[in-house]
Parts: C-alpha cells; sequence; structure tokens
C-alpha cells in the first residue's frame, strides 16, 4: 500500500496533464477547423463554380462504389450518383461477390448487359468474373467479382475506371450536387494535390428525393443523434485542423477524391487492413516524403457526403471496435515514421498525436474511471476533488462537441429548427451520461482482439436508403427515407470480409 | 455551402472562451504539482477546482447562448431575403429604364446585391448604366477599401499596421468586384496578386480576370491586356490557377494568350523573348487555355510548341490544336513526328490530333498507332479512326476483324461497344472473331 500510493498519485498527474494537453489541442483544433471554414466558405462562390462548368473546365471523375450485400440501398444510391451536377463522369459500381441480391436489383433497375470488357489490370484483384454495362446510362458499369474485400473491390473499380480522378464512396452513401465540381476543382488548381475529402454526414433522419438530400432532421434516436454531434466534431474541427497543419492522415472512406495515376502509384489500396482509407493516405506520405516529391493531402469542409450511421448500439460497438482495430494496424505498420524527422510534420506531429490521443485515449479513460473506485477503496481518494475534476472533464468535452454544433449551424444546410438545435445541445450534454463511456470500453477492449480478430469486420446491420411515397406530393413519386431500424439487409455473418463504414 | 455571416464573432468568441480554458488547464497542472509538493493545501486545490468548473459552465452558457442567438437571428435575417432582393432587382431596372429614380445613399446590403447580380447578366448598354450606378454610389471604392489589408497608406518603418482587416470581410468585397467588373479595380487588384494570404492571391486574380473580360474594345482593351500578360509571366501563382484566370477573360482572351505565347521561348525558331520569360508549366496551361478558348487566330503561334523540348509543352500545343481542329500548313510533318514520340501522353495527343493529317495519311498513322504499345494509345487511336466522317465505324470494325495486332483488334471491338456500334451478342461474336 505504500508503494502503491505514491504510484497512483504519479498516474492521477499523468491523467490531469493528458486531459490538459488534449483538450487545448482540440481547442486548437477547433479554432483552426473555424478559420479554414471562413476561408472555404469564400474561396469558391456560386459565381466561380458556374464559371467552372460554362468554360467545361474540369477533370472528368470515376465514382467507384464497392458494394457488399448492399440490396436495401443499392439502387437508390446509384441512382443518385447519376443525378449529380457533374458534366463528366461514371460510375464504376464493384459487386465483391455478394450473397444476397445486390446484382440482380442493378441489372433489374438498370438495364445492365453483360459486355466483353477490355481493360488494363493495373492493380491486383480477386477475379472479375463479368463487366456490365447499363442500356440506359452510358456511364454506369458494373463489375461483377469474386469477393476479396473492400479494398479488392475499390482496386478493381480502378482498373475500370477511365478518369483522370477517382472518388470513392460508399454504396449506403450520396453526394452533394455540387460535392465533386467542389473537390475536383481542386486539383485544377494545384497540381501537386493526391487527394482531398470532404465532410461526411449522417444520412439518418434526411428526407431524399431524386438522388438528394432535400430536407435534414435530425435523426429520431439518441444514439444517431450522438452521432451527429461527433461528426461535426470529427470533420469540421479535427481533419480541418489537421489539414491547415499539413499533416492530414485520415480521408473518408465514404467520400474521398484522388488522383487515379497517384494510387496506382503506390500500389491501390491495401486488402489486408480494416481501415483502407487511413491506409492509403500514410501510404502516401510515406511514398511522397521518401521520395522528396511534392504533394499535398487536403480536407475541404465544403463537398459534402451523406451516409448511414449505425442505429443500434451492437452495430456503432461493432463499427467503433473495427476503426480502432484498424487505427492500431495502420500504426503499427507505420511506426517507422513516428518521430522521424524525414517525414516532416506527419511523423514529427500527426503520428504522434495518433499515437498518444487517438490510439491510447481509451486506455487512459477507462484506467481513469477504474482508478476512482480503486483508489477510493485504498483510502487515496479525495473524494471532493475527484468528483470536482470529472465534473471539469465532463464539461471540457461538452464545450468541444457545443463547439461543433456551432459550426454546423452555420451550414447553408443545418437542422433548421430550434428545437433541433436545442436537441443538439441537449446531445452534447447526455452524450457524456454512458454513450461516450460505452464506446470507450468498446475501444479499450478492440486493443485486446488486435491479433484475434484481425481482418474481421464483424456483422452489419443496415436500414438501407428506402423508398416511401412523399407525402407532400400528390401522386407517388420514388422519395427516399431512411426507415426505421431492424428492416435492411443484415450482412452474411459468415464472410470475413464485409464492406461497412 | 455556408452562411457568411457571423462566423468572424463566433470565431472571437471560441477564441475568447478557448484561450480562458487554456490559461485555467495551465493553472489547473501548476497547481497540481504544488499540492504534490505539499505547498498547496487540499481546500485551495478545491476552491481552484471549483472556480475552473465555474469558469467552463460559464463558457459552455456563453456558447449555447451564441449557438442559439445566430440560429435565430439567422432564420429571421432569411426569411423574406429572396423577395427583397426581388423587389431591389424590379427598382433597379426601373432605375435603368428611368421610370424610376435612384435610391438615396447609403444602400443596404440587399440593394448592393441585387446591383451586383444585374451587372452579371446585363451586358451593353445596361451594363456601361450598371456601372455608372455603382461609380455613383462609390461601391467601386468601398469594396476596393474593404478588400485592402489594412486602412489607408501601409505604416512605414517600424510601426505596425494598426487596423488589420479581417480576412472573410477581404474576400467578401474581393467576390463582390469580381461580380461589379470595374475598371478602376484593375490596379489595385494586380497589387493584390503579391498579398500574403494565399486565398487572397488566387481571389483577386479570379476577380481581376472578370473584370478585364468586360473591358471596351480598342486601346482600352490592349493595353490591359498587355498589363495582365506581364502580370501572368512575373506572378507565381499555381499554374492551375492563372489557367482558371485566362478562359475567364472572354473577349480579351485573345490578346492576352497572343502575348504570352509571344512571350515564350520557341525553340524551333531560336527566338526568346528578352526581358520575360514564361516557364513551362504555364507556357503549358496558355497553350492548354488557346485550345479550349478555340482562338483560331494563334494556331500559327501554337503550332511551333509541337517540337518543344518539354513534353508537357508538346502535348499541350497538340491538344489545342486538337481542339481548335486545324493543323496550319507546314505542321503535319512535326505532328507525325509526335506519334512516334517516346513519351505515352505526347502519343496519346498526336493521336487524337492526326484527324487533322489528310485523309490517307490520318488512316493509316491511326491504323498504325492501334497497335502502339500503351493501351491509351491504341483506344486514343481506336477512338478517333472512330471520328474520321461517315464510314469511321465501318473502318473501326474492320480494324476489329483484320488488324494484324491482336491488342488492336480488341481495342477497336471495345471502343465501337462503348460507343453503341455494337451490341453486346455481336461484339461477343467478333471477338471470338479477333
Amino acid at each position: 500500500m505504500r508503494f502503491l500510493a505514491p504510484v497512483l498519485v504519479v498516474y492521477q498527474g499523468f491523467i490531469l496533464v493528458y486531459f490538459a494537453v488534449l483538450n487545448l489541442l482540440y481547442a486548437l483544433f477547433g479554432y483552426l477547423g473555424l478559420r479554414s471554414v471562413i476561408v472555404y466558405s469564400r474561396e469558391l462562390p456560386e459565381a466561380a463554380l458556374k464559371d467552372l462548368l460554362e468554360r467545361e473546365f474540369y477533370k472528368p471523375v470515376s465514382i467507384l462504389v464497392p458494394a457488399y450485400n448492399e440490396e436495401a440501398g443499392i439502387v437508390p444510391s446509384i441512382r443518385s450518383m447519376l443525378s449529380l451536377h457533374y458534366p463528366e463522369f461514371e460510375v464504376v459500381v464493384a459487386n465483391d461477390g455478394s450473397t444476397d441480391a445486390t446484382l440482380d436489383r442493378l441489372i433489374d433497375a438498370f438495364a445492365l448487359v453483360e459486355v466483353p470488357q477490355i481493360y488494363r489490370r493495373r492493380l491486383e484483384t480477386s477475379q472479375v468474373v463479368r463487366v456490365f454495362r447499363s442500356l440506359r446510362h452510358p456511364n454506369l458499369i458494373v463489375i461483377d467479382k469474386q469477393n476479396g474485400g473492400r479494398s479488392d473491390a475499390l482496386n478493381a473499380a480502378v482498373n475500370l475506371a477511365r478518369y483522370p480522378l477517382v472518388c470513392s464512396v460508399d454504396a449506403d452513401s450520396l453526394l452533394d450536387a455540387e460535392a465533386l465540381l467542389r473537390a475536383s476543382r481542386l486539383f485544377l488548381e494545384d497540381e501537386t494535390i493526391v487527394a482531398v475529402g470532404g465532410t461526411v454526414r449522417p444520412l439518418n433522419g434526411t428526407v431524399v428525393r431524386e438522388g438528394q438530400v432535400v430536407e435534414v432532421n435530425l435523426p429520431p434516436t439518441w444514439l444517431e443523434r450522438f452521432q451527429v454531434l461527433e461528426y461535426a466534431l470529427r470533420f469540421f474541427t479535427g481533419r480541418s485542423g489537421w489539414s491547415r497543419f499539413g499533416a492530414l492522415l485520415i480521408i473518408s472512406g465514404a467520400f474521398g477524391v484522388f488522383r487515379r495515376e497517384a494510387v496506382i502509384d503506390v500500389g491501390g489500396y491495401t486488402r489486408d487492413t480494416l481501415t483502407e482509407d487511413l491506409e492509403l493516405v500514410m501510404r502516401f506520405h510515406r511514398r511522397y516524403r521518401r521520395e522528396r516529391r511534392p504533394y499535398r493531402i487536403i480536407f475541404q469542409p465544403d463537398p459534402i457526403c451523406w451516409t448511414e450511421v449505425p442505429s443500434d448500439l451492437h452495430t456503432l460497438r461493432q463499427q467503433r471496435n473495427r476503426w480502432h482495430r484498424g487505427l492500431w494496424e495502420t500504426l503499427w505498420r507505420y511506426r517507422g515514421m513516428l518521430f522521424n524527422p524525414r517525414y516532416g510534420k506527419v511523423g514529427m506531429l500527426g503520428l504522434p498525436y495518433f499515437w498518444l490521443f487517438e490510439a491510447i485515449s481509451p486506455v487512459v479513460e477507462v484506467t481513469g474511471y477504474l482508478l476512482l473506485p480503486v483508489t477510493f477503496f485504498l483510502g487515496v481518494l479525495h473524494v471532493p476533488f475527484a468528483v470536482l475534476f470529472v465534473m471539469l472533464a465532463l464539461l471540457y468535452g461538452i464545450l468541444l462537441s457545443e463547439m461543433a454544433v456551432g459550426i454546423e449551424t452555420m451550414l447553408l444546410a443545418r437542422y433548421p429548427r430550434l428545437r433541433d438545435r436545442l436537441l443538439l445541445l441537449l446531445a452534447a450534454f447526455l452524450e457524456f451520461m454512458g454513450y461516450h463511456q460505452i464506446l470507450a470500453v468498446e475501444r479499450f477492449l478492440a486493443l485486446f482482439q488486435i491479433r484475434r480478430k484481425r481482418g474481421i469486420w464483424g456483422h452489419t446491420r443496415r436500414k438501407g436508403i428506402g423508398s416511401q411515397p412523399d407525402p407532400r406530393r400528390d401522386r407517388f413519386e420514388p422519395s427516399l427515407v431512411t426507415r426505421p431500424a431492424g428492416k435492411g439487409a443484415v450482412g452474411d455473418p459468415a464472410s470475413r470480409r464485409q464492406h461497412q463504414r | 455551402m455556408w452562411r457568411k455571416y457571423g462566423d468572424d464573432l463566433y470565431a472571437a468568441v471560441v477564441l475568447a472562451v478557448f484561450s480562458i480554458e487554456a490559461v485555467t488547464l495551465g493553472a489547473l497542472t501548476w497547481i497540481f504539482v504544488l499540492r504534490l509538493a505539499d505547498d498547496l493545501g487540499a481546500g485551495e486545490v478545491g476552491a481552484f477546482l471549483a472556480g475552473s468548473l465555474a469558469l467552463t459552465a460559464a463558457a459552455l452558457l456563453v456558447i449555447g447562448v451564441h449557438i442559439l442567438g445566430y440560429h435565430v437571428f439567422s432564420s429571421r435575417r432569411e426569411r423574406g431575403w429572396q423577395q427583397r432582393l426581388d423587389s431591389w432587382t424590379e427598382r433597379w431596372v426601373g432605375v435603368l429604364f428611368d421610370t424610376e429614380l435612384p435610391p438615396p445613399s447609403p444602400l443596404p446590403r440587399e440593394a448592393v446585391e441585387s446591383l451586383l447580380d444585374l451587372r452579371e447578366t446585363l451586358v451593353g448598354t445596361e451594363g456601361e448604366r450598371l456601372e455608372w450606378l455603382m461609380r455613383r454610389y462609390g461601391l467601386a471604392e468601398e469594396l476596393l477599401h474593404r478588400s485592402r489589408a489594412v486602412d489607408g497608406p501601409r505604416p512605414s518603418g517600424l510601426v505596425a499596421p494598426v487596423r488589420r482587416r479581417r480576412l472573410s470581410s477581404r474576400l467578401d468585397a474581393l467576390e463582390a468586384l469580381a461580380k461589379a467588373r470595374v475598371g478602376e479595380a484593375i490596379e489595385p487588384l494586380i497589387g493584390l496578386l503579391g498579398d500574403r494570404e494565399p486565398a487572397v492571391r488566387i481571389m483577386s486574380l479570379r476577380s481581376l480576370a472578370r473584370t478585364l473580360a468586360r473591358v471596351p474594345e480598342g486601346a482600352p482593351r490592349e493595353a490591359a491586356a498587355e498589363r495582365f500578360a506581364e502580370v501572368i509571366v512575373g506572378t507565381d501563382l499555381p499554374s492551375g490557377a492563372i489557367e482558371e484566370s485566362l478562359l475567364l477573360l472572354e473577349a480579351t482572351g485573345p490578346s492576352v494568350l497572343g502575348r504570352l505565347l509571344s512571350a515564350a521561348p520557341v525553340p524551333a525558331h531560336g527566338r526568346q523573348s528578352a526581358d520575360v520569360r514564361l516557364d513551362d508549366a504555364r507556357l503549358a496551361k496558355v497553350l492548354d487555355a488557346v485550345g479550349r478558348l478555340k482562338v483560331l487566330p494563334l494556331v500559327d503561334q501554337v503550332a511551333p510548341f509541337c517540337g518543344h523540348p518539354n513534353p508537357e509543352v508538346r502535348a499541350a500545343a497538340l491538344r489545342a490544336l486538337g481542339m481548335i481542329g486545324i493543323l496550319p500548313p507546314g505542321t503535319e510533318q512535326a505532328a507525325a513526328a509526335a506519334l512516334i514520340d517516346p513519351v505515352e501522353y505526347v502519343r496519346i495527343q498526336a493521336t487524337r490530333t492526326a484527324s487533322l493529317l489528310p485523309r490517307v495519311g490520318a488512316e493509316q498513322a491511326l491504323w498504325t498507332r492501334l497497335a502502339d504499345e500503351s493501351w491509351w494509345v491504341r483506344r486514343a487511336a481506336a477512338q478517333t479512326l472512330l471520328g474520321l466522317g461517315a464510314d469511321g465505324p465501318s473502318l473501326l470494325e474492320r480494324a476489329g476483324r483484320e488488324h494484324d495486332d491482336r491488342y488492336a483488334r480488341h481495342m477497336a471491338v471495345q471502343v465501337l461497344l462503348d460507343r453503341g456500334h455494337l451490341d453486346p451478342a455481336r461484339a461477343r461474336r467478333l471477338r471470338a472473331f479477333a
């Protein structure tokens, strides 16, 4: 006991310093992110977008959509992509050996016919069984391939893509009409840009018509609302801030635009990883820094992608477990870059931050919670001090979430009602009444499963982007509203290679 | 898309809140160290923690109230905004056609917005009258004033700028100037191309190009073109941004592009401009802009660059000629030579331009390129062959059956299929034959 007490005191001190530094960094990124939004919102006004379109000054884009057991939402999702406002693009769907009716749905909806297709197989993939083209949409290609995982499907789609830019999009996501134009314009302006990430927002609760989100509503459950806050915090502050620093390590797999040649140059998406988006960006950093080639990987808050987020706790826990295992896998793979000056800001700032404040944070958080009863029973806990400190930590967390809500308020496509705003502010409080802790524990447990569950994605429960009549129209017209939980496809539990974001 | 007001205020609130919190966290850490050293009693630590908690709660309250206030304010502000804009537009149209008197100064925000929108739409006499109206209200001066980093002349020596202008306000002013397109903004905008903020530089360039697009024909336009060409040669802005600005020049474009091409070294002629020089990356963009704008009078200036030592420039020149659709006399040899260029992307552009060669030569060249080692060149050859007049499809189908090279036959079938000249069943039969 005599030896344990000083150790516990020192650990308390560590937690305090960790907490202080983490919050200061979050605050700094929040402020930088806000500054970025201020500039981005003015940098490319509507008139400039119109100018680009009128003068046909754009780079054509191939949209890559990996699909595995997506029968619930694949058709409306692809339909939305085909209705994008962009002068020249194609949609390449890679059906990764789905065991449900994904392919049949696509064949029926888009009048697909099998074609003999010649393409350069520049990236190794599982066997492509058939290639389909649509009789209705000349810019739609569907690949039917053997199951090889999300990365493998993306690589197959890259092989068939014809255009210089590729945009990876999840099959359960929708893009804003101008998203491609806003992201691709950056590649024209600066030829050293290899990748551009955009903001991802939860699709749950929104009303979608003709492939576009036309009404933004808060999702019905608190679980989904908490994720609205998380996404706002992650994208509007974290990624904006890192992008401004020049050390952005992640471009979301749900929406990212890349130079096709750059992707091929680094060998495409890696198959043996759970977080192929993080891994690809890390590989870009390593390759370009090693070869001393100028490059930029940036995040822009304006191109917006809407994606379906888990609406049940089980799926959410699995998702976060997988993300955390993937984070550890990738960080470990690139451990040689850590504190290596050769890799500049990425090695000296980005990676240390990710190790200390992303990878290890659940350990600090969970042991912090465990420490309270332990020190209490050992009699070394100063209860009023501990209570005040825990309350302070909670208030700081709430403050950061509130800040993200504030940034979201400035979006034109914000949650429009004052009630929504109040609910979001309330969610910032309630988030810390269990939700945050459950996910911290899940991420903590993930640490012990990294080796055992290597490559395992887990079950997927999808609502899908369903369709139902739009009550505001007097005749039936396809309109898409995310459906209540439990009515969608359940992924094949036997598959070790599911596609889930 | 974002709301462009209130964001600076929010940034200031966030900065203030977190500055206070940073000091608090630092102090908290220090107090903990003192407590470890027994220099501080538990009561004092508790009191400090309670104070921090109260401060954080107050910060939460401030941010929460700000968010709700902003939500309510912006919702109210936007309600009826479009109606107010429409009513001002009607009023301005009345002023333009002398059915209404110009409104008194100062103009409300909606009035300025609608005036700028009209300026964007109307050209000719109405456009000039709108420009006159903008001068009458001193709009250009006001916008130029707001676009500068500091108020008044920059203090020299050790005196720091007294009042720096907010970046958001400067960017808003530059966007408005891009719409206003007033001649007196040209020189000040050129001055802003050297600003330390990258966003200001880019937006100034865009505003400048849009303003130049409306400069009246004759001596003013030529003088403006001369000045802009000098600026482009001397600036260090990204080449993509430069090309974007060149495409915005509209009627002033040919004069600027002609001057820029003259400023570039032409190796074939051994000519090099004495004092100004366009680097290869920007030269390629200028050539691309010539092609995109289809500036026919410049084809003779473009053609010599088909033999440029830099492959990017060679490819851009070929692409420009391809887009314009004319191969000037004497360029055939260079274009034909580019078909066997060692660089893949030059061959691709040369293959596309081959359609401009005399018919027999074009067919022969494309037939040969159909067996190129590069997949992209084969594809370009097949596509160009297909576009060779009415018998293009039959020519390509013949290539699909009879070409010596297996890859050429496959590519021919693939392109016919992609362009809808073959149905999948027939393509499969042809493929089996191929």
